[in-house]
């Protein structure tokens, strides 16, 4: 699985956010904000991944039990999911 | 062509109708040389006539200039935001809300509330320029049905994001929660590099200009709890 393509993500002051671009801005017109923990899963997913690889960059990035990331890559999977956002 | 100074930018640019030469003049300038030229082509117009089919010909060119200006300024650090005005002792708040929710009647409130110390500097829309050491808001020709507005400028020193409420309140806002509203303010190009200039320009300015969110009734009140957070 992985991000569709026409997103472009850019710091905004203390959060990243997501926005459509090209094709993808004519088609929906969202703004999604991340936190640094969904950044950087965002980042993972732009590239065909697993949810278990997901959570294996997480668990290095952060330094922090598996379990506890674990969940939070469940929560980003499941809004990108439900936005469509998601090539599966 | 003729040369008008907006927000410090000399453009180029001949009115297709007495209406738009009208609303344009106090803009008109003999000095330097154009930064830009606009050029409205027929189907510009044609365009706004489809989005505004009962609209005259100088509403219409009004409406296509001003949707131009809007796309050319932000390469020169200027964004044009749907937003009223007031300049109070010399400093500019703007107030950003859909429309109809009240704006207008904000800085009205303003204006009647402190006569000596407000004036409205634009009942519509805003031209900023946005630069390292700070934001000016600047006075343009787009100034709303009540053609309420003057050509001047100050340094824009409070931004509100506006929403109608029973109860007066006033809250700080961060940039990334101003966000959304400054976008649906804004003209927000689909093309990657355009939409990430504009990005840009909207990070530099939330980030210059203090922000806030105002639960406003439309009565006085809504400004003593403006005032409030301003420190007035």
């Amino acid at each position: 699985m992985k991000i569709k393509s026409g997103f472009m993500i850019r710091r905004f002051a203390d959060r990243w956010i997501v926005v459509p671009v090209d094709e993808q801005a004519d088609k929906r017109n969202v703004l999604i904000t991340l936190n640094k923990t969904a950044a950087v899963a965002w980042e993972h997913l732009q590239a065909d991944t697993t949810r278990e690889a997901l959570i294996a960059a997480l668990t290095e990035r952060f330094e922090v039990e598996e379990a506890v990331v674990a969940e939070d890559a469940d929560r980003f999977l499941r809004v990108v999911r439900e936005a469509g956002l998601l090539d599966e | 062509m003729n040369i008008y100074r907006l927000a410090e930018l000399n453009i180029a640019y001949m009115p297709r109708t007495a209406y738009a030469a009208s609303l344009l003049a106090p803009y008109r300038t003999e000095d330097g040389d154009a930064a830009l030229t606009i050029t409205l082509p027929l189907c510009a117009i044609q365009e706004e006539h489809e989005r505004l089919p009962a609209a005259d010909e100088g509403v219409l060119e009004m409406t296509a200039l001003l949707r131009s200006v809007s796309h050319r300024l932000t390469a020169f650090d200027r964004l044009v935001l749907h937003a009223a005005t007031v300049v109070m002792d010399g400093r500019a708040y703007a107030f950003i809300a859909p429309s109809g929710t009240g704006k207008t009647t904000q800085a009205q409130l303003w204006e009647g509330d402190f006569p000596d110390r407000v004036t409205i500097l634009n009942g519509d829309r805003l031209v900023v320029h946005i630069r390292p050491d700070g934001v000016t808001a600047f006075g343009n020709p787009w100034r709303g049905r009540e053609a309420l507005g003057e050509n001047a400028c100050a340094p824009l020193r409070g931004l509100f994001v506006l929403s109608r409420s029973e109860c007066a309140r006033c809250d700080r806002l961060s940039p990334s929660d101003a966000l959304p509203s400054l976008l649906r303010a804004t003209v927000y190009p689909t093309a990657a590099p355009e939409r990430e200039t504009v990005l840009a320009l909207l990070e530099q300015l939330t980030q210059a200009v203090p922000l806030y969110r105002l639960y406003a009734p439309l009565s006085p009140a809504a400004v003593e709890a403006a005032l409030t957070q301003l420190g007035e």
